[in-house]
């Protein structure tokens, strides 16, 4: 039987896998929510009583979830499929059925839309583009952006170890995530995440890790300096750090070849590399 | 004259791990089938061939864990075996129906005698082309490198440091098993490189790397000789830089040499020409068309359509190549050595399946130049990585930038709208899997086995082959298929350790027995923070 068979059968939606990250977001409720959902005032209340709140600049974590003992959560909410069903539908037979998805389908292919971790991850994919992700289930993420003034959530990128603020980025209600651009390679970001209350004060949720983004371009610097490696290292044996006993540095201040020296015309004959003699570079050697 | 410079030819061979022990055939497994016979048994072919007639040329190789694996795998062997057999018996019945043609028989007998040859060698080697690799590299003919486990794009991985260190130290481990040596070279899968992997390559004794060009002339310092000799980094890794002139004499897509129209054509095939019941059996899973392997044509074109392949204008123009590749080399050597005053390296890395696979004539052009290069001059010479290192172990110091081979040159290839999908779910799975490695004990009790196999389902998630065909839209079904099947084991496995508390022992030994890959796992990599 194929997963989508088994699911058809259940009467159910094929998102079954989600039951575990419900039990969560319900925990979660109960544990970190709760007294949010007294009034909405006091929902203001609790956010309020967060540190960060209100401090753009001063990103706030969530307290860590406690794990939920397993037998607290047996019978809360019941798998619709049988453990036979549910472990049959994880053979390579059964997802056939995968082929014939379309694309936008994916995110009911048997994986949840989210794990209700909490966490928000974030890459630099190049000099000028970060990618954040936020794990937040759909209960919590409309609990917040119902919070929000706006309706949704936003992102604040910060640059640099002083954490400097540069952009302040609106994101769907229904996104877990986003593509981020930045002006400048070479630094240090992070990224906040949380929402801007009816009294206008920020609420924060959560904060990334720090992403390193690539140099955009060549290095202006061009002091060279050599490092002589001892033979262990250099035959492949363990590698040692260069401050070593077996270092020699030079410093010798020259010109780098071009960038791109890919097409011939990259190497004009009246190229104006500062030779270095070869006794020179032999007697570094 | 004496040498001038120095060349490393570095061939990365890697193929995703695809099995599926529950089909007879199964389509994507002839990925497999399809290099080991058009490059990897050709390419032991020349060196055997380097090794009998005394050509001294060493060539580095990067063999994948995840190629490893299917390389040993008893049950892939056995359906490669059947698999060749059934190509030389379906060309056997090919020489007799095209015995009317000439022209056509001549190709047919060609294939007929190369797969008849290679299935000889197959057999010679019992099978084990590891082992083969492994007798080169102590006869000095190559030096072997590994890869990431599953061929993980690095930098992609860096919010979860212990997913890198995992990825590192099983490589390593498995290539210690493989060629019972250390590996001292790591290829970065897609030249993936940022400074943050450099402490687990550290940890990991791995010496040096590659790196596409613009990684190493973006680098801090700016490096005098640009990407032709490496640099230490300030953690004292070696970074060679990818020469991008060399490279694209063989790999540019206009004026690359396989572009020739004397060679072999890719795409014509009679997997897709002929009627579907004459080509049945030797179709990838016997059903549904796909590559063959026999192909008729050569890229030029004739009067009508493609004109017949012509094994001899083809092997001219691999002569023709190897030469010119190799004048083209010894005029790079001798311009740079004027300007750098020192003994240029030329570092030319390329997909091994480059070689035989997409290029018919590949093989030969390797076997044609090393040849030419050892005994038509002395201008250069082709070394390895480490021997470069033992011979030059004086290099500038700097900080090599961020960067990839891709498009762009960084990683927009493996995250953008066509599989940005795949990111959440391996970011919480990856820190599910810190979890487990604290949790789960290192052993053979069910807990720890369980443990072990979620380890293996998120290294197989992670690797670089299915959002790279999810976005070139390349069998990108089955890529789909492969990372939620993946993703939703290791959920599982997570669910019954974590929440159920129970494993379910048999549903357990059918996992281990269809993604069976690297049997002596640790999981502890994942258990405690890396060192930084």
């Amino acid at each position: 039987m194929s997963m989508q068979q088994a699911l058809n059968r259940a009467g159910t939606t094929p998102r079954f896998l989600l039951s575990r990250s419900a039990m969560v977001s319900d925990h979660h409720k109960a544990n970190w929510l709760a007294p949010l959902s007294e009034t909405d005032g006091a929902a203001d209340g609790a956010g309020a009583a967060s540190p960060g709140e209100g401090t753009a600049g001063k990103p706030d974590r969530l307290p860590p979830i406690p794990r939920i003992p397993p037998i607290l959560l047996e019978g809360d909410c019941p798998s619709p499929l049988s453990e036979a069903d549910l472990l049959g539908s994880l053979g390579w037979r059964d997802l056939e059925w995968l082929d014939d998805e379309p694309e936008s389908a994916l995110d009911t292919s048997g994986l949840p839309n989210a794990y209700g971790t909490e966490q928000i991850s974030l890459l630099a994919r190049d000099p000028h583009w970060l990618y954040a992700h936020w794990d937040f289930g759909s209960w919590r993420l409309q609990t917040l952006n119902r919070r929000a003034r706006d309706g949704h959530l936003c992102l604040l990128t910060y640059k640099g170890t002083a954490r400097e603020w540069v952009a302040e980025t609106a994101v769907h209600p229904e996104s877990i995530e986003w593509f981020l651009p930045v002006a400048s390679g070479g630094e240090e970001y992070l990224v906040e995440i949380g929402l801007w209350r009816s009294d206008g004060l920020w609420e924060s949720v959560g904060c990334s890790n720090v992403a390193w983004s690539p140099w955009d371009g060549e290095a202006q610097e061009q002091e060279v300096w050599h490092v002589k490696l001892g033979s262990d290292q250099a035959s492949g044996g363990d590698p040692g750090h260069p401050a070593s006993a077996t270092v020699m540095i030079s410093p010798h201040r020259i010109r780098a070849l071009p960038c791109e020296p890919a097409p011939a015309a990259a190497f004009p004959v009246d190229f104006p590399l500062a030779r270095l003699a070869p006794s020179s570079y032999e007697a570094r050697e | 004259m004496r040498f001038e410079g120095h060349l490393c030819l570095i061939l990365h061979g890697h193929l995703p791990f695809v099995r599926h022990p529950d089909r007879e055939r199964f389509y994507e497994e002839s990925w497999l089938y399809e290099a080991m016979i058009e490059t990897y048994l050709p390419l032991i072919r020349v060196l055997e061939g380097w090794w009998r007639d005394g050509i001294e040329v060493a060539l580095t190789l990067s063999l994948s864990p995840t190629l490893c694996a299917m390389l040993r795998d008893s049950l892939l062997q056995r359906r490669f075996d059947a698999h060749l057999e059934r190509l030389i018996r379906f060309t056997w019945h090919e020489r007799r129906r095209t015995s009317a043609s000439p022209a056509r028989e001549r190709i047919a007998r060609l294939y007929f005698e190369r797969w008849k040859a290679m299935q000889a060698l197959y057999w010679d080697s019992n099978g084990d082309l590891l082992r083969a690799f492994r007798t080169f590299e102590e006869r000095h003919q190559l030096e072997l490198m590994t890869s990431s486990a599953t061929h993980a794009l690095l930098p992609l991985l860096t919010s979860h440091p212990s997913s890198i260190r995992a990825q590192v130290q099983i490589a390593c481990d498995q290539h210690r098993a493989y060629f019972n040596r250390s590996p001292s070279g790591l290829w970065l899968p897609e030249c993936g490189y940022t400074p943050a992997i450099e402490p687990y390559l550290r940890e990991a004794q791995i010496r040096w790397f590659v790196l596409e060009g613009h990684g190493l002339q973006q680098a801090r310092p700016r490096p005098y000789a640009g990407v032709f000799a490496p640099v230490f980094t300030p953690r004292g890794l070696a970074a060679f830089g990818r020469d991008p002139r060399s490279v694209s004499d063989v790999w540019d897509r206009q004026r690359g040499y396989p572009g020739d129209g004397r060679y072999r054509d890719f795409y014509r095939d009679i997997g897709f020409d002929r009627d579907l019941d004459d080509v049945k059996e030797v179709l990838p899973d016997g059903q549904h068309r796909g590559f063959t392997g026999l192909k008729y044509h050569r890229i030029a074109e004739g009067p009508s359509g493609k004109a017949l392949y012509d094994p001899a204008a083809a092997l001219s123009a691999v002569e023709e190549h190897a030469a010119d590749f190799l004048s083209a080399r010894m005029a790079q050597m001798f311009d740079l050595f004027g300007r750098l005053s020192r003994p240029p390296l030329v570092v030319a890395p390329f997909d091994a399946e480059l070689f035989g696979h997409w290029w018919f004539e590949g093989p030969d052009f390797l076997d044609a130049f090393g040849r030419k290069a050892y005994r038509e001059q002395s201008v250069l010479r082709l070394t390895t990585p480490t021997q470069y290192l033992k011979e030059h172990p004086t290099q500038a110091v700097a900080q090599p930038n961020a960067s990839s081979w891709g498009p762009g040159g960084y990683w927009k290839l493996w995250l953008d709208q066509a599989n940005h999908w795949i990111r959440p779910h391996l970011d919480v799975a990856q820190s599910r899997m810190e979890e487990l490695a604290r949790y789960f004990p290192d052993d053979q009790t069910l807990q720890g086995r369980a443990a072990k196999q979620a380890g293996r389902e998120l290294l197989l998630a992670q690797a670089s082959d299915w959002p790279f065909l999810l976005q070139t839209g390349t069998a990108a079904a089955y890529a789909k298929r492969r990372v939620v099947g993946h993703m939703m084991r290791f959920n599982e496995l997570w669910r019954q350790l974590m929440e159920k508390g129970q494993v379910n022992g048999d549903w357990l030994t059918y996992v281990e027995s269809v993604d069976n890959l690297f049997p002596e796992l640790s999981n502890r990599y994942w258990s405690h923070p890396p060192s930084s």
